[in-house]
């Protein structure tokens, strides 16, 4: 956590502005123009497994197992598979919504000589909203997400994504989304 | 004619006509139908069914609880489920696997807290009650002041799992004391299972932890999937044929045999479709496969040569996979073994528990290529299981009015078209036929006898 008085305000500015437009294109299933224009291609996408424990054994995160571990390849994949009318999943649409908090931007950390340029940590709080066909039920899901961004001529891009969820057994039926 | 159900469950089926007469009529209707290929499509729906399974098939028939390579060391302890049953699994210092409710028998209070931990004692958080990891009542706080000499440690251990057994490393528990062996139960599905367990020196070994999912179905679907059901395959994942990463022809899921084991039990072993080449031996490692040359018998060798991918249902709701798949479009096929249960989370609820699990002797670069191959395909987010979550949901929601009430599914397929295979050289019976529904018909037929006491 960057003591209050570092506090870069432009800094913070724009990395809150590029997680709400991602939020957007996340939301409305442009994936295709979500994974071009806001994903590097070294992106490691992972939802680690967590489970229940004592707080004497840790904070539950497993680090050998997932709920979710991509690459880019795995990415292309995924995104491709909704062009199908038959991703059944995702065939009608599921209404989806991001709600993103609490961002904190770690500290940034100068490519070459140029300042403009660097990489940065930054955390965020979601919770998404999910609803499908008919029910007026829906299902939440609360993660804290750690967002490791590059930005390069003002373009910024996510290099690794990882979601902490804050379920141990998960209240929905799949991940057909982006955190 | 399959088989015949047997005529000796009328006190059974009377027992449900008084006390849960929906179930009765589902129940006894089922009975008159499979065998033409029929069965009542409220069974699949209705919270009468769920309450009597409960108690006729979670509390009579064997239920996997793990792995023991989840309980590598003395100690160590996981929890799990049979049913609405919460369970800790323990290794104690004598190396012993038990299983016992995880509630204090002081006022029931939760006793092991982590999913997995090692333990030797379990303190209960209200009065402090203590057990060791056998069960066994090792303290009571103030014993003394508080009780006396009224009290009886031996008699206040923790209410063990009456039963037990584990079959090559695969843990089993039966609430049933008088239940049949595990042994007995598993019967000519051991044969099948031994393809994955027996066939290397050091065994199967689970990855991690299971991943733990909800999805608004009934359990007995899944079930019903895995155990038959290479047909869903064409509808179902057509997005992944659209993707290039399975064959583009519908009857790619046919080359092979359906295994209907007895019992309940069933398989589905196919091989390399038509014009596409294939390693046998489900392309595993090198490793893997010598030595399963000298650990199968020659029967199984010669099933599991031709095979590239495994399906399969242990009644009641453990399934598994062994089959040979990609990590994405740009990969080359690779083999991934997945362990599930589908366990029932109340009515119309599955808490769906995914492992993965490698050949132990596997070289590490085979074992993480599985593990990726596994999460990318199945689990929460893997490309076949979202799909099919989405289609058993759906099942559900629509057959939960009283229209369904008298409605049949249509378990037809391969009744009147095929016989059993003469020259199978394994047990049960095999059609060759990948499209067909025997393993269901078998599953089904086995769950109309635990539901009409007949077991």
């Amino acid at each position: 956590m960057k003591n209050i008085d570092q506090y870069d305000a432009g800094l913070h500015g724009q990395l809150s502005c590029f997680l709400n437009r991602e939020s957007e294109l996340l939301d409305n299933f442009q994936l295709k123009e979500w994974q071009a224009t806001c994903v590097d291609e070294s992106i490691r996408y992972v939802v680690p497994l967590r489970q229940t424990v004592m707080q004497e054994d840790g904070d539950g995160f497993s680090e050998d197992s997932h709920l979710q571990s991509d690459d880019w390849n795995a990415l292309t994949m995924r995104i491709k598979r909704f062009d199908s009318r038959a991703a059944w999943s995702e065939n009608p649409q599921t209404r989806l919504r991001h709600f993103v908090t609490n961002v904190r931007v770690g500290d940034r950390v100068a490519i070459g000589g140029n300042s403009k340029n660097y990489e940065a940590t930054v955390k965020s709080n979601v919770l998404i909203y999910r609803s499908r066909g008919p029910s007026p039920d829906h299902d939440l899901l609360s993660a804290e997400r750690i967002d490791t961004i590059r930005c390069v001529d003002g373009d910024i891009k996510l290099l690794r994504r990882e979601v902490r969820i804050d379920s141990a057994v998960v209240g929905t039926h799949n991940f057909s989304f982006i955190f | 004619m399959e088989t015949n159900l047997s005529t000796g469950c009328a006190t059974g089926l009377e027992t449900l006509a008084q006390k849960y007469p929906r179930v009765h009529d589902l129940v006894a209707r089922g009975r008159e139908v499979i065998d033409q290929g029929f069965l009542p499509a409220k069974i699949f729906n209705d919270p009468q069914v769920y309450e009597v399974e409960r108690e006729r098939i979670f509390g009579k028939a064997w239920i996997y609880l793990g792995h023991v390579t989840e309980l590598p060391n003395k100690h160590d302890y996981v929890l799990r489920n049979i049913a609405d049953n919460p369970l800790i699994v323990t290794r104690g210092a004598d190396g012993e696997i038990r299983a016992m409710l995880n509630a204090c028998t002081h006022r029931g209070v939760q006793l092991a807290r982590g999913d997995k931990g090692n333990a030797k004692m379990f303190r209960c958080p209200y009065h402090g009650w203590t057990f060791t990891n056998n069960g066994k009542l090792a303290g009571i706080p103030q014993k003394k002041e508080a009780y006396g000499d009224a009290i009886n440690e031996a008699e206040w251990g923790l209410k063990q799992v009456p039963r037990l057994e584990i079959f090559q490393g695969m843990i089993f528990g039966n609430l049933d004391a008088d239940a049949m062996p595990l042994d007995e139960y598993l019967g000519d599905m051991k044969w099948y299972l031994e393809l994955l367990t027996k066939r290397s020196e050091g065994g199967l070994q689970v990855v991690g932890a299971p991943q733990r999912w909800i999805v608004n179905a009934d359990w007995k679907l899944p079930a019903d999937n895995f155990i038959g059901d290479s047909y869903h395959t064409q509808t179902a994942h057509q997005s992944i044929v659209e993707l290039g990463m399975l064959p583009d022809n519908p009857f790619y899921a046919m080359s092979g045999d359906l295994i209907d084991a007895g019992n309940g039990h069933g398989m589905g072993l196919t091989g390399a479709p038509p014009g596409i080449p294939l390693p046998p031996y489900l392309g595993l490692p090198e490793e893997v496969v010598s030595s399963a040359k000298k650990r199968l018998s020659r029967e199984q060798l010669q099933v599991m040569e031709k095979s590239n991918f495994f399906h399969a249902t242990v009644f009641p709701n453990l399934s598994f996979l062994n089959i040979m798949t990609a990590k994405d479009a740009q990969s080359q096929l690779t083999p991934m073994i997945t362990f599930r249960l589908w366990q029932p989370a109340g009515f119309g609820k599955i808490e769906i528990w995914s492992w993965c699990l490698v050949d132990a002797d596997a070289p590490e670069s085979y074992k993480k290529e599985g593990y990726e191959a596994y999460l990318r395909t199945f689990g929460i987010s893997g490309t076949f299981e979202q799909d099919d979550a989405e289609v058993w949901q759906t099942s559900f929601s629509m057959t939960g009015g009283e229209m369904a009430r008298n409605m049949n599914f249509n378990y037809q397929m391969g009744l009147t078209t095929q016989k059993p295979r003469e020259d199978w050289p394994g047990p049960g019976r095999a059609y060759n036929l990948g499209y067909g529904e025997f393993p269901q018909r078998g599953w089904h037929r086995r769950w109309l006898q635990y539901m009409s006491g007949e077991i």
